[in-house]
């Protein structure tokens, strides 16, 4: 077994044969084709979309649209003027608590997320619901790291106005059973905002087939530029928002005293657009589609098998999330009893094994797993067994420093 | 399918693992000991004020209990859910400040701060005064773990100043 896409395609690490890059779930390396699609945008097609009337300007707007057009594709989006532009999924979940949540949920309504939230989702919602006087309720996990359907059952009721869970974990690799949690929401008539960071870069995304009425992502995990994002968003909810952002681009009409707004997706992305980063998103999109995201998926499910059978045979490891490949993306989560996850990762570094260390924007998970932090190994279509191995070297080395540890 | 069965031979993994003069510089067994076994480690008898604080980064957390008699450090302990570079400072700069004049331990954690970061070299009479502490100026080459160390100067100065 090799790569799915040889590191070449990737100029980082193309000049860093040494590095094991084991921490795309934090950020993505970028394929060449993406750094070559941003240059070809400001050499060759660069000017204000939208607004000029010459033939370059309307060469910028053009490659934006069709930008647009390629990433709901990807997503399974038919209506790409849903599929709304913005800084990332935190932007994005900020968009739907301010643009729907303020609008729709009050006192003596109820919010629902999950105990495994990015803060992106789980801050967003808390603080709406504290804006608002809304219940908010969290969905707690089982011991294997999965949404406890139960748990969640219970708290659906007609009160619940909002639903938003992610649809991998960030931080166990989980993947939800999206249309399941959906069914569950409607049947109360809450709305749904599934937090997709972590299943576009890895698996075959259809918004429309999962359900879901918000569905977010970040174009930076995708191997797509830092700064763009996406949020597809229902026709129906997004017609009925009012837009949070003024300015430029998104207006109709300006009268002295009142204004009118564009249409989808414009009304919601005021000011210059972030035309050349879509672009570079968007060759992102269709470097995937080149490799499949089938084939992308059975890549990791094979490195994940691998790297969850090597650790397990580590002293005093507790791996967190499904032991099944399967059942999760290829993000594994762990921790020693004896040394530290920062200790881990700087250590880990030395061997030019990149891996992230923390809480993972999931503090409370880190509550509820008992752990402050954890290290995170997360693959993606350059990872090899290679890399797996360095990993194991360094663990193990990582293991022997501080062997005998009687720490309290 | 275990890992090896796509690789060369397995070669002893410690053995392998390339040479690391950096990581060696940082966790030395002076460091490693107190983490193994840390100082001061507990809660202090009595109501001594305490502080807490959380590194937001990455969540790690120290609290610190200072007790202060007729303007001296009579006692002082750390509580932490840490990693080895935090629990050991702990154990080092308490061990170093308890029985010290206020003011002069006030002195010493502002030394600690110097060691970590560039361009604040201490002379050779500070350093030497510093004893065990010394071992942190290897974190000068770790970025990414000088807050794992401010951690635990910020929450001592705290504790000594909000006594």
């Amino acid at each position: 077994m090799t790569s799915l896409a040889p590191r070449s395609d990737f100029p980082l690490l193309a000049d860093a044969p040494a590095l094991h890059y084991l921490d795309s779930a934090a950020t993505a390396q970028k394929p060449r084709v993406v750094l070559d699609a941003l240059q070809q945008f400001y050499e060759r097609d660069n000017a204000n979309p939208h607004r000029g009337a010459y033939e370059l300007s309307a060469r910028a707007t053009e490659r934006y649209h069709d930008a647009r057009a390629t990433i709901a594709r990807f997503i399974g989006a038919t209506d790409a003027d849903c599929t709304l532009f913005l800084r990332g999924t935190t932007e994005a979940m900020n968009l739907v608590a301010y643009g729907w949540g303020d609008a729709h949920i009050g006192a003596g309504d109820a919010i629902v997320v999950t105990a495994m939230d990015h803060h992106a989702s789980f801050v967003t919602f808390q603080q709406l619901a504290r804006r608002t006087g809304a219940e908010f309720r969290i969905a707690e996990l089982t011991d294997d790291g999965r949404i406890d359907m139960e748990s969640l059952r219970l708290m659906l009721d007609s009160r619940v106005k909002l639903v938003a869970f992610p649809h991998v974990s960030n931080a166990l690799g989980t993947i939800n059973p999206v249309t399941e949690i959906v069914a569950m929401a409607h049947a109360v008539g809450a709305v749904v905002v599934c937090d997709g960071a972590q299943a576009v870069p890895h698996l075959s995304v259809d918004v429309e087939a999962l359900g879901v009425d918000f569905y977010a992502f970040s174009g930076h995990k995708v191997g797509g530029p830092m700064g763009i994002g996406v949020l597809w968003g229902r026709r129906a909810l997004l017609e009925t928002m009012s837009p949070w952002q003024f300015g430029g681009d998104m207006i109709e009409i300006v009268g002295d005293q009142t204004t009118t707004f564009n249409t989808l997706p414009h009304r919601f992305e005021a000011g210059t657009p972030n035309a050349a980063d879509a672009v570079g998103l968007a060759a992102a999109c269709d470097y995937l589609t080149t490799l499949g995201m089938d084939r992308v998926r059975a890549h990791e499910v094979e490195l994940t098998a691998l790297m969850l059978d090597e650790l397990q045979v580590l002293d005093g490891i507790r791996i967190f999330g499904p032991m099944n490949p399967q059942e999760r993306s290829g993000v594994v989560s762990f921790a020693f009893e004896d040394v530290h996850a920062h200790d881990l990762a700087t250590i880990l570094d030395e061997h030019g094994v990149c891996v992230r260390a923390g809480h993972h924007c999931a503090q409370p998970l880190m509550r509820r797993l008992g752990v402050p932090a954890t290290a995170r190994a997360s693959v993606w279509v350059h990872s090899t067994p290679d890399d797996l191995r360095a990993l194991m070297t360094a663990l193990q080395h990582a293991k022997s420093l501080f062997a005998d540890a009687a720490v309290r | 399918m275990p890992l090896s069965a796509d690789l060369p031979p397995p070669v002893p993994l410690v053995a392998s693992a390339p040479p690391d003069p950096r990581v060696a510089s940082l966790y030395q067994e002076i460091i490693l000991s107190h983490y193994r076994a840390p100082k001061h480690k507990g809660a202090l008898a009595g109501a001594a004020a305490g502080v807490e604080y959380q590194n937001p980064l990455c969540g790690d957390t120290i609290s610190v209990q200072v007790l202060v008699a007729d303007g001296h450090i009579a006692d002082a302990a750390f509580g932490a859910r840490a990693c080895s570079i935090t629990q050991a400072t702990a154990s080092m700069l308490l061990s170093r400040l308890i029985g010290l004049p206020v003011a002069e331990a006030t002195l010493v954690v502002a030394q600690v701060e110097r060691l970590i970061e560039p361009g604040t070299p201490l002379d050779e009479a500070e350093a030497a005064s510093l004893g065990d502490l010394r071992a942190l100026a290897s974190v000068i080459r770790f970025p990414a773990r000088k807050a794992c160390v401010r951690l635990v100067t910020v929450a001592i100065s705290d504790a000594i100043t909000s006594r």
